[in-house]
């Protein structure tokens, strides 16, 4: 049952992520294509702009995600969508569940277009004769265990942050329709979702190893073992924050799964 | 066992109680109508049914079963409002309830939106606001559910799919389901009742087969229902 949820909530979001998918894809090829032409002054404007474009798309991207995913769960559990959602012979886990894998789903394309379109502004400054170096020295880089897991880890935190993110909006709009709160339910979905982050924050900040002096001392520490260690060191403490990161996202789904079962109110 | 066992059921939207204690059998095989002025409490009662509502005391069980999963592969139900997404299309609402409700018959349902004249290619928020209705009505009248839910199915219906609305419900009858109906048309649906149920003051008023009702009190249910209800 879980599978046809995520199956329907895919299909729901489908057209919206597969424009955007195409826009950025297009520009993202784009860029890399630029270089190939004559080097002139209108290569370089081309290439600034492209840029520019990449780098608003990797943040338009990453904003359509997390209001898509807000909106998205807020009409079809709370909306008039939800009087078919809860009428499903669905169990409030398997509700839920499914819902956040079809979000993670999404997050992953959201996460991989984005890595895309980073990438594309790098091998853009990359001239076509210094390719085949360019290629050589990252296989070369990436053949080396720890930088291969620093550069994992790096984008592991990235990926889980915004997994992280999705189960703080289900759990902030949950919190934000329940039957003693009659009004003003979109604004206070929008306000626990800060307001939550912000506690977690300060909760990450109070453990010495997670706290701002603490993470700039690992790097202090990272950068005088040299060029190489850095990123092992860079992995141990992005492995960290990943764990930090699950462990939130299981709460914010626990209390999310509980709430529904528990406390649901169409009105 | 009883269809639907409810007992001292309550309920109450923020100071204001809606059901107070109500009491209520259903058994199989009957189409009853849910009687009561607005604000009465029809609508909640037939979300706490659903699965809509969680948030209440007492016991309701359906089937034997409390409210669950279970239930809701049992109820079909018809609100009042429309509940597909508006980028949807028939065909693509079809395969939704195909996939989550086991007892679905899509060839009835593509019958019964041909019949109403429906585009299974057109969206569904393109749709006037009656044609939503009939679709929703298709869908849910489309199931070989144990206990239909229909909260004010006339709702915004011309005359003529009133009289089609009515011969599928009647349809839908069968020994072994219910069909529990809400209206304020009480006049045009009264004929197809077996049992009514009036509710007044967040409980049940009166509970009993249509036919004794008309012949101890010598009046019709809609004659009925304003004398309970006046002033």
């Amino acid at each position: 049952m879980i599978g046809k949820v995520i199956k329907h909530d895919l299909r729901a979001s489908g057209l919206l992520y597969g424009v955007g998918f195409l826009i950025s894809l297009f520009i993202a090829v784009g860029t890399m294509l630029n270089r190939n032409t004559f080097y002139s002054e209108n290569m370089l404007l081309r290439a600034s702009i492209l840029m520019t474009a990449c780098i608003v798309c990797v943040a338009a991207l990453v904003l359509l995600f997390l209001i898509h995913t807000a909106l998205r769960y807020d009409r079809s559990m709370y909306g008039e969508e939800g009087y078919l959602t809860f009428t499903l012979p669905l169990s409030a886990p398997q509700l839920v569940l499914g819902k956040f894998a079809a979000a993670v789903i999404w997050a992953l394309c959201v996460s991989a277009m984005c890595g895309l379109l980073l990438f594309s502004i790098l091998y853009s400054a990359v001239s076509v004769d210094a390719a085949d170096a360019f290629w050589r020295e990252v296989t070369g880089l990436l053949r080396d265990p720890e930088v291969f897991y620093g550069l994992a880890s790096t984008a592991g935190v990235m990926i889980v942050s915004l997994i992280e993110n999705v189960a703080l909006i289900f759990a902030a709009i949950t919190i934000a329709y329940l039957p003693a709160i009659r009004r003003g339910n979109g604004i206070l979905a929008v306000i626990l979702y800060f307001g939550i982050g912000f506690v977690e924050s300060k909760l990450m900040n109070a453990i010495p190893g997670f706290s701002e002096q603490g993470i700039e001392m690992a790097l202090d520490a990272a950068l005088a073992e040299g060029e190489m260690h850095f990123f092992g060191a860079l992995g141990d403490l992005f492995s960290a924050t990943m764990i930090w990161g699950v462990v939130f996202t299981a709460l914010y789904l626990t209390v999310t799964i509980g709430l529904v079962r528990k406390f649901t109110a169409l009105r | 066992m009883s269809l639907v066992e409810i007992q001292n059921l309550e309920h109450r939207y923020g100071n204001q109680t809606v059901l107070a204690g109500l009491n209520l059998t259903l058994e199989e095989g009957e189409i009853i109508g849910l009687l009561g002025p607005n604000g009465v409490g029809k609508t909640t009662l037939m979300k706490i049914l659903c699965g809509l509502i969680q948030n209440y005391e007492g016991s309701v069980r359906i089937d034997g079963q409390p409210i669950g999963v279970h239930s809701k592969a049992m109820i079909s139900y018809l609100p009042e409002r429309t509940y597909f997404r508006k980028s949807e299309n028939v065909k693509s609402a079809i395969g939704m309830f195909r996939d989550f409700f086991a007892d679905f018959d899509e060839r009835k349902a593509l019958e019964m939106a041909l019949d109403l004249k429906l585009d299974s290619k057109q969206k569904i928020g393109s749709m006037s606001k009656g044609m939503q209705e009939k679709l929703q009505l298709v869908f849910v009248m489309s199931r070989k559910a144990k206990l239909f839910v229909l909260d004010e199915p006339m709702g915004g219906i011309d005359p003529t799919t009133r009289d089609y609305i009515l011969n599928t419900i009647l349809h839908q009858y069968t020994e072994n389901s219910s069909i529990l109906l809400s209206t304020h048309l009480v006049h045009d649906v009264e004929q197809i009742f077996d049992r009514a149920v009036f509710l007044k003051q967040g409980r049940v008023f009166l509970n009993e087969q249509v036919d004794i009702l008309r012949a101890e009190t010598g009046m019709s249910m809609d004659q009925y229902f304003r004398e309970v209800y006046r002033g």
